[in-house]
């Protein structure tokens, strides 16, 4: 297995299960190539950051535009308030 | 034999719990497209912070992830009654949430060069020498120029890789469901994927190791 092989094949499936043939040449690359081991890492941690990176939560004013943009949009059936503000 | 017995009955409460929410579910949503109010409240209720925080990982932006949400819910009203169950109702708000930013997103010259290649060639793609990234994960996250290199990165990548790394890798979508919500082929979902990892892996690189 080359490096370039085992490069492509780690870029798609990043936590394969290693049993499979394939899996297990992959492995015997890995634990002699400090190189392509490096990169695996380096692409998990990508994936990992991204992963757990805190993103805002929905605030108060935003539900409260949600509901005033619902009724607007939707005169027709104009959504109670009193349904809405017991969100 | 009285453990396996309690373990049984335990199952069976789990199960019937489970199957009374999608139930449940399927009934706000019939509802909803009759036009209950009160039902479809329940549906916003249920599905607002998803839809916000999905909105907001693909626009990096909160007005934008406001404005997203807003016309989502405004496109589910207007379309409930055409949702027939054929898929999960989860799929079909991803994809009219993906629809909707979508539509946002002015389109680059550069993001027409991606899609051009929807297979990369493999010439160029040998790695060369790697440094490892020696910090955690969790170490490194809380480093605050990280966190905007991370958000310049992702808005760098076109928004139809960015979607599909979002669903993938963040959301924790299968390849096959990903492939649904965007009505792509799941080769395609997988292709993309690849290519989205190594550019933000790439993009990370530059700041880490230098
Ligand atoms: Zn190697």
């Amino acid at each position: 297995m080359t490096c370039k092989k085992t490069y492509r094949y780690i870029c798609e499936n990043l936590d394969a299960n290693l049993n499979s043939p394939t899996c297990i040449e992959i492995k015997k690359h890995l634990d002699h190539c400090p190189n392509c081991t490096a990169y695996l890492e380096t692409l998990k941690k990508t994936v990992l950051l991204y992963k757990n990176q805190k993103s805002p939560k929905l605030g108060k004013s935003a539900r409260k535009n949600l509901v005033l943009s619902l009724n607007l949009e939707i005169p027709s059936k104009s959504l109670k308030k009193s349904n809405i503000s017991s969100l | 034999m009285l453990i396996i017995f309690a373990y049984l009955i335990f199952k069976s409460i789990v199960v019937s719990k489970q199957l009374n929410i999608e139930d449940n579910e399927l009934g706000l949503i019939q509802k909803a497209g009759m036009g209950d109010e009160r039902a479809f409240t329940e549906l916003v209720r249920r599905y607002e912070d998803m839809i916000y925080s999905f909105s907001y990982k693909v626009c990096r932006n909160k007005e934008k992830a406001e404005q997203t949400l807003q016309d989502t819910f405004i496109n589910v009203y207007k379309n409930i009654s055409s949702f027939r169950g054929d898929s999960k109702f989860s799929t079909w708000l991803y994809s009219i949430v993906t629809n909707n930013c979508m539509m946002k997103h002015r389109k680059r010259k550069l993001d027409d060069l991606w899609i051009s290649y929807d297979e990369p060639p493999a010439e160029g793609m040998e790695p060369s020498e790697f440094a490892a990234w020696d910090p955690s994960p969790a170490e490194l996250l809380m480093d605050k120029e990280l966190q905007e290199k991370m958000d310049a990165a992702i808005l760098k990548l076109p928004q139809d890789y960015r979607v599909v790394f979002v669903l993938r890798d963040i959301e924790g979508r299968s390849a096959e469901e990903t492939a649904k919500i965007l009505k792509l082929s799941v080769p395609a979902v997988k292709s993309r994927l690849r290519r989205a990892r190594v550019f933000l892996r790439d993009e990370l690189n530059k700041y880490l190791t230098h």
